[in-house]
């Protein structure tokens, strides 16, 4: 019995500390923006070890810099939606004044995000959105029929429009990868590539060993293969490790998207004969940028509206950005054309992410 | 008395069980060839004797664990750890031979061990808790080393990738290793008073205090060599996927655990043979490749695994369980205080 | 010689295990003092609350595993049954059916596993650790094959309620389920005859059959109550995250076994108490949610975790050690 009533005074004391703490320090600022810095900006990647999204953050931090605001990376290292989400709540607990996600789910990831807009929180997503209700804008690094459209008729040329193809992707449920995959395929469907067929689409979880497992898996299931296209800046080199430790450089081709770094030996070595990305430290200086702007209350997310960058980039020389309305008929902000990579400037490129 | 029948039970048992098992292998390999004759070409059994290899000495520590009675849950991790950080330093060094970097993942590995050991054996706690707190430990471990930056393609260096794709005599380097390594530990095991020593401490700790043998040292010595192992095997992966994550090797631990069972190791201790693990392992990998080119989705390997590992518990149970009752009884008996 | 009742009572200040649970207690304190600390204008009342959420559903499953490990038992599967029925329930739901049948299958499914476990394990005479850990592959294969990469996404929001929303101003419906299981395994344990045999099954095997006490029938009760239980972690989870989905509740059994054993239920069975894991559960849930608003990752969380869990463990171990000569019990639990 003495024990009950012990155990309940300690936690009633345990709760009286908590809350002495808690009315001591005054509620950290209004709901609404402040307008004034500097803030707090977290920056959710959809998981924390790849260069992509490495370099990405270093695009990120610039932005910050420039502002004067405090920056920090979170992310869940084994690149799941529920550790996604489990990173987001406890990001809103620390009153953060705007997040930046690439999501790994667009639905998944939509009520979370939702509760952190209603407290106050501005976000915004960048080169994978969540759903358009979650979110003030979506900076998306290429449009998607583009990526789709370009991958595909990179692939054709390679392979001089014949022959069986496969696609190494990321996760399934991915907003980008579902989108780009659905453009590839229309872009199939013209007459041009009548004797191309795409035999397989595996997912390779954007997990480096396990991409290099799935494509090793592709070139033994399908002996007469021919090319495959790497949705991802993981998924291109493990399909050109694959492709090279089975020998069969120049027999199957890989195109794709990489980073300059990663992929520098496999295009000398002629693996992958050109690739293509986007500038990923522009897109995370982008995304930071309005990330900022949403927080001083400058940018709302209403189509039309502009952004305003501290430096040009090289999709927008002039460092001007606008919201556009994109092909599902949700706004979201263009970053610029898909640049291409191969053996005339990869070593350059290479040296700089 | 009856230990000398029941052992002699045993060994006949474990007899049967090798047979058992290398029927089963050339049946599976029939059933698998007749529905996809890729199966049989050199290009496959390279690829999946190269897995195979790798999971097969370090199962072969794993081995050694259970016949003590324990286990070592912290395998997947110390693979990843010792794979990572080596990859880190490969990274920073390129120019660092591979047999140094090798040397340096055993080390790491060792080392992992030997806390392990320590713990058990000095520390006492139990070796199922002690290798699931290192588990978690050393896989965190992986994330501090790394600094939330995997060694990726990019990263590898050709020497470094040679130590997977080289050959010795001909043969894959992984396969030339995993051969060496089992015909030495099987050399350990049999043939030397520390080899034996482990059986008989796994058989029946208090009688082997009895006689001498030092638990606490048995028992670093066998989790050292089970950490050296896997230190070892984490150089040889990441050579092989030309990749470290935070995740690699991730339930690895299970596959170690699942080739003993397999291959005999009795989960009371006391029973085990190498040869039986290499088995074991050769099933287990076949099994996985089979799944592969069957065509059976990615997602039923983790079923399959788990139907593999149940069954073969069973066959074991169903079998041995009267000899395992009468080494539980003998116990009782000699404990009575 | 206390006899079985008097132990099964729960702690007296007389016995080891209570100063087991004080060690614990004191620890959470101090888990919260260094939190007010690190975190000040984080740690507030509204927030302690909100934070449950992150490891209810993980604690939930420690009242069940109590019971079980005393009773000398140990299933490592129960993350795997949580994300099974997570699974069947969204494949369930997405097939035409109710939620609310949705739900009552995925609990089914959960109660179904833990006595296939069970039967596993007292029928067939094979050592519980090595069982769990096939089925644990077994069972998380099945989501897979049911759902594979897919999600099943569109879940009615109401449902989405008991896993997120709260009910007495900020006290989350979870965390409310939470305490009512834990008053309930907590008097079945110490308070019920039932809790007394589990306890006598624990200590000594042999003995508790010779009396006539129906060891695997216990055992299997058990094992199918911690099934049903891992099955409502499932459900609870999936509400939470909003979708079903078959890589949920990864790890989790180790971070369940933990908690347990934190809790002072020592692993061979026949000791521990409900007090000492509820404690527990708070203590690694509270230690874990500084950490995370700290912007420590998961993966390196685990280093505390596993840290904690040796220390605990030593601790009484090298006690012991100076009374007794320690011994190894017969091999695996």
């Amino acid at each position: 019995m003495k024990k009950w009533v012990a155990l309940i005074v300690c936690i009633m004391m345990l709760a009286g500390v908590s809350l002495a703490f808690g009315a001591a320090k005054p509620k950290e600022g209004a709901e609404e923006a402040k307008g004034e810095g500097p803030f707090t900006l977290a920056w959710v990647p959809k998981g924390l070890g790849h260069p992509y999204f490495i370099s990405c953050y270093e695009g990120a931090k610039e932005a910050a810099k420039e502002f004067g605001d405090k920056i920090f990376e979170v992310g869940p290292d084994d690149w799941s939606v529920e550790g996604q989400i489990t990173v987001i709540e406890s990001v809103i607990d620390q009153k953060v004044d705007a997040i930046g996600i690439a999501a790994n789910d667009m639905d998944a990831l939509a009520p979370v995000c939702k509760k952190a807009m209603d407290a106050g929180i501005h976000v915004v997503a960048w080169d994978a959105a969540v759903n358009q209700s979650a979110r003030v804008t979506f900076v998306n690094q290429a449009s998607f029929e583009g990526i789709g459209r370009g991958l595909a008729a990179a692939m054709g040329e390679v392979t001089g429009y014949e022959g069986e193809i496969a696609v190494l992707s990321a996760t399934p449920q991915a907003p980008n990868q579902r989108k780009w995959l659905a453009w590839v395929k229309k872009e199939l469907e013209d007459p041009k590539y009548k004797n191309v067929t795409l035999v397989d689409v595996v997912y390779g979880d954007d997990m480096t060993e396990k991409s290099y497992d799935k494509a090793l898996g592709l070139i033994k299931a399908y002996p007469d293969l021919k090319g495959i296209i790497g949705l991802s800046a993981v998924a291109t080199p493990a399909s050109c490790a694959a492709v090279t430790d089975k020998g069969l450089i120049g027999d199957i081709k890989v195109v794709g998207f990489g980073i300059p770094s990663t992929m520098k030996d496999y295009v000398l070595e002629g693996t992958c004969q050109k690739f293509l990305l986007w500038n990923t430290i522009d897109l995370g200086y982008v995304a930071a940028t309005i990330m900022h702007q949403c927080c001083t209350g400058e940018f709302t997310g209403e189509v039309g509206e502009t952004v305003k960058l501290g430096r040009p980039t090289l999709g927008e020389p002039d460092g001007v950005y606008e919201v556009t309305v994109g092909e599902d008929g949700d706004p979201y902000v263009l970053l610029g054309p898909p640049m291409e990579f191969d053996k005339s400037n990869i070593e350059k490129w290479a040296a700089i992410f | 008395m009856n230990n000398e029948r029941y052992r002699g039970t045993l060994k006949n048992l474990i007899r049967r069980r090798e047979f058992g098992i290398f029927i089963i292998i050339i049946v599976v390999m029939v059933l698998v060839g007749l529905r996809n004759p890729t199966f049989f070409t050199s290009d496959n059994w390279k690829d999946m004797l190269m897995y195979v290899s790798i999971l097969a000495f370090i199962s072969i520590g794993q081995m050694m664990t259970i016949v003590t009675g324990g286990i070592d849950l912290s395998v997947g991790s110390v693979v990843a750890l010792s794979g990572m950080s080596v990859g880190i330093i490969m990274r920073d060094n390129p120019a660092l031979p591979p047999l140094v970097l090798i040397l340096l993942g055993t080390i790491f590995g060792l080392g992992c061990g030997i806390i392990n050991g320590l713990l058990i054996g000095k520390g006492k706690v139990h070796p199922l808790i002690t290798t699931l707190a290192t588990m978690s430990i050393y896989r965190g471990l992986v994330v501090v080393v790394s600094r939330s930056r995997w060694v990726v393609y990019g990263d590898i260096t050709k020497g470094f990738r040679l130590i997977a794709r080289g050959n010795i005599l001909g043969i894959n380097n992984l396969m030339f290793v995993a051969i060496i390594i089992a015909g030495a530990s099987y050399y350990f095991l049999n043939h030397t008073r520390k080899g034996r020593e482990i059986f008989a401490y796994g058989d029946h700790q208090d009688a082997a205090k009895f006689v001498g043998i030092n638990s606490t040292r048995i028992n670093i010595l066998v989790y050292a060599l089970s950490g050296m192992l896997a230190g070892f095997g984490g150089v040889l992966w990441v050579s092989r996927v030309h990749t470290a994550q935070a995740n690699t090797a991730l339930g690895y631990e299970m596959q170690t655990i699942a080739s003993c069972v397999i291959g005999g190791v009795s989960i009371f201790g006391g029973v085990g043979s190498v040869f039986g693990v290499l088995l074991g392992t050769l099933l287990f990998g076949i099994i996985l490749n089979a799944l592969e080119l069957i065509g059976i989705v990615d997602f039923w390997k983790l079923s399959v695994q788990g139907f593999v590992i149940l069954v073969a518990v069973i066959f074991d149970a169903v079998l041995s369980h009267r000899v395992a009752e009468q080494m539980r009884k003998q116990r009782r008996v000699f404990d009575a205080e | 010689m206390r006899s079985e009742k008097e132990k099964s009572r729960g702690p007296s200040l007389s016995d080891l295990l209570k100063s087991w649970e004080f060690t614990i207690f004191a620890l959470l304190i101090a888990v919260f003092i260094l939190n007010l600390i690190l975190s000040p204008d984080l740690f507030r009342i509204a927030n302690l609350f909100d934070a449950t959420l992150t490891f209810t559903e993980k604690s939930i499953l420690t009242l069940p595993m109590t019971l079980l490990i005393i009773s000398g038992v140990i299933d490592i599967s129960i993350a795997s049954i949580s994300a099974m029925s997570g699974v069947i329930l969204g494949v369930c739901y997405k097939a035409g059916m109710a939620i609310g049948y949705a739900v009552v299958i995925g609990l089914a499914v959960g109660l179904a596993a833990g006595i296939l476990n069970g039967l596993l394990i007292t029928r067939l005479k094979i050592p519980s650790i090595v069982v769990t850990l096939a089925m644990m592959l077994f069972y998380r294969g099945v989501g897979y094959v049911l759902l594979g990469d897919t999600a099943v996404r569109d879940l009615p929001e109401r449902f989405g309620l008991l896993g997120g929303a709260y009910s007495v101003t900020f006290i989350p419906i979870q965390f409310m389920i939470f305490i009512i299981l834990a008053v309930i395994f907590g008097l079945v344990l110490h308070r019920t005859r039932f809790g007394r045999l589990i306890y006598i099954v624990g200590n000594n095997e042999n003995t508790a059959r010779y009396s006539g006490i129906p060891v695997d029938n216990i055992r299997l009760i058990l094992c199918g109550v911690t099934g049903l239980i891992a099955g409502l972690s499932g459900v609870l989870l999936t509400s939470r995250i909003g979708s079903a989905r078959p890589d949920i509740a990864l790890g989790n059994e180790m971070a369940v076994i933990t908690i347990c054993l934190l809790g002072g239920v020592y692993i061979f069975g026949g000791k521990g108490s409900i007090i000492g894991v509820v404690i527990a559960a708070l203590m690694i849930g509270y230690v874990r949610y500084g950490l995370s608003i700290l912007n420590v990752q998961e993966q390196v969380i685990r280093i505390f975790t596993g840290g904690l869990l040796i220390i605990a463990l030593l601790i009484p171990t090298i006690a012991a050690r100076l009374k007794t000569p320690a011994r190894y019990p017969e091999g695996g639990v």
